[in-house]
């Protein structure tokens, strides 16, 4: 049996509402932030497939250029980490709450 | 067709961005060049802009590289609002930088970088482009918001903006996706003629990808319930990358908005104008309920833009498809006097601020207005236009806003906004009051940033009163001056 189109959304949405649950319910910094590289592979695998089953390219070349903002955004995400356990010795999102209101 | 001239704006930026981060490597110790280096590129850019606008029979509509490259009178008019506030960006950094001991040239080529995404969100006719932009912006501007890198409260905001900025990033995409797959198109125009189309089949789809879009945007202006992270990274951002945010980024985020729903959206408007209406009334009155009860005056603010935010929303729901009814023009409007107003509040705060970021609590500025004229009058108009006091600009702002609504039948959303504005009141004139009405001997002791700071204040002070005036037929006399609300009309047009 050949999976159609549909097989391939419902798995990549499954995908997306995994990275957001996670982003919602977890406290360290790194499971959150894959994550949100998880919602990101999600879209990638809808763009995919959207692709590959209109025959059209668009979707393809959208995927390389998410791959790389996916790159930037990491390389921008795992600095702040440094910097952030640097100065304050936690991974813990529960310990960044000196502004309320 | 096959002229580079279009691209000068943007091109002028990234290579003045580029070059400033070279110089940083070259010059040793004399930092303070790069803020003018990098001024000389956004007054460049500004100049090209404006003669790109000059030179054609507006209103004006060039497309490149199949539809993904747009200029227009549209584009233009919000790279001249981004330049704006990137060069008092500028300004007020270099006395502030020097003060808070974190002078680095890629600040300023940072700031160009988002400059250069910005202008990508307000000309991109595809929501690659679109996407890109936002994400060449939101980058640099992450960095910025994290720059005072031994300061707890800057390293705070810049985890909670990080993480929340790549959320919604991840809904954004997630929307492109299906509203692709949708139309088999990700260019503005072409989505615009699918959706219109008799025969569409795949609309639940298109709506599903529109509402995703929607929540990935929504976060970006900081509309309820998305904008918890809003005044956390306002307060702990460098006061000057505050301003920048408050007026450019926002303005950016809604250029996005307005020609993405314009364009492509308009004809599902039932399946969004509801959902944007109620979120509407909500943002208003959480921004200003929430605001009375801050004491830092950066909270305060950012609580107040996310009351704007409610304002410009009710603009939203009432677009139409035809630019007969002047809502998007109102919109436009809008943007202009409240970014005009808005970054020249961050400017006399970066001023008054001391060290560390102390001394930006609302009580703090007991006495202002006498010991430092110019500030207490500046701060005092610029309260009056984001209040909406006639002769300012924000007064207008909210007249065509209200009325285009009015116009729509959006009597209910309306009417809350004007209790809403009537509520705000009393926070503004909290500022005004205190300044004016309270006596301390507080003295300013830096003095690095004066000369830039009162050049920032005259400039943005006669835009916030000319914007307003500017509407008058009266002052068109003067040779080549179109009041303000010709030029959002131009810009309007351009998108048709």
């Amino acid at each position: 049996m050949i999976a159609g189109l549909q097989s391939y959304l419902l798995v990549s949405a499954i995908l997306f509402f995994i990275g957001v649950a996670g982003v919602l319910t977890r406290k360290n910094i790194f499971i959150i932030f894959m994550s949100i590289e998880l919602m990101l592979n999600a879209v990638n695998l809808t763009f995919i497939s959207f692709s590959r089953f209109m025959n059209n390219l668009t979707g393809q070349a959208i995927v390389f250029l998410i791959i790389a903002v996916a790159a930037a955004e990491a390389a921008i995400g795992l600095s702040i980490v440094i910097l952030i356990f640097k100065n304050k010795d936690s991974l813990s999102v529960d310990d960044f709450d000196v502004m309320k209101g | 067709m096959n002229n580079i001239f279009p691209f000068l704006p943007i091109g002028i930026t990234l290579v003045f961005a580029i070059a400033v981060m070279l110089l940083e490597v070259l010059l040793n110790g004399k930092k303070q060049i790069l803020a003018y280096v990098s001024l000389l590129g956004v007054v460049f850019s500004a100049i090209t802009t404006v003669s790109l606008w000059a030179r054609q029979t507006n209103p004006f509509h060039l497309s490149f590289f199949s539809e993904m490259f747009i200029v227009d009178n549209y584009s233009l008019f919000f790279y001249l609002i981004f330049l704006l506030c990137a060069g008092v960006c500028i300004l007020t950094s270099s006395g502030y930088l020097i003060r808070e001991n974190m002078e680095h040239g890629e600040y300023y080529s940072l700031v160009l970088f988002a400059v250069t995404g910005m202008m990508l969100m307000a000309s991109g006719g595809d929501l690659l482009i679109l996407f890109l932009g936002l994400e060449i912006m939101t980058i640099s501007i992450y960095v910025l918001v994290g720059f005072n890198r031994y300061n707890i409260k800057s390293n705070e905001a810049v985890l909670k903006y990080f993480f929340l900025g790549a959320f919604s990033a991840g809904f954004i995409l997630y929307g492109i996706a299906l509203i692709y797959g949708a139309c088999q198109s990700t260019t503005l125009s072409q989505i615009g003629k699918v959706v219109r189309a008799e025969d569409f089949a795949y609309a639940p789809m298109a709506v599903m990808g529109i509402l995703l879009l929607m929540v990935g945007i929504l976060f970006k202006v900081a509309a309820v319930p998305f904008h918890s992270w809003l005044p956390d990274v306002y307060e702990g951002a460098p006061t000057p990358v505050t301003g920048f945010m408050i007026s450019a980024v926002k303005v950016a985020s809604f250029a996005f908005f307005l020609r993405l729903f314009l364009i492509s959206f308009i004809d599902l408007k039932d399946s969004w104008k509801d959902i944007i209406s109620v979120i509407a009334v909500i943002t208003m009155f959480t921004g200003n309920i929430f605001a009375f009860t801050q004491t830092n005056i950066k909270r305060m603010l950012a609580y107040s833009s996310i009351s704007h935010t409610g304002y410009l929303l009710i603009g939203i729901a009432s677009l139409s498809a035809s630019p007969e009814n002047h809502v998007a023009d109102a919109i436009l409007y809008y943007l202009l006097a409240y970014s005009v107003g808005s970054i020249g509040t961050f400017a006399c705060i970066s001023y008054l601020s001391q060290k560390d970021e102390e001394y930006v609590n609302i009580d703090d500025y007991a006495g202002v207005g006498f010991k430092y004229p110019l500030i207490g009058i500046a701060m005092s108009i610029f309260m009056f236009s984001l209040i909406g006091v006639p002769p300012t600009g924000g007064f207008f702002g909210k007249y065509y806003l209200f009325s285009a609504a009015i116009n729509q039948g959006m009597y209910p959303l309306v009417l809350i906004a004007i209790v809403n504005s009537m509520m705000s009141v009393y926070y503004y004139l909290r500022v005004i009051a205190v300044m004016y009405f309270k006596h301390s001997d507080y003295k300013v002791t830096n003095t690095s940033g004066k000369m830039s700071t009162n050049l920032v204040l005259v400039y943005t002070l006669v835009g916030t009163i000319w914007i307003g005036m500017g509407t008058f037929t009266i002052f068109s006399i003067v040779p080549g001056a179109t009041s303000v609300l010709e030029w959002t009309k131009v810009s309007i047009e351009s998108l048709f």
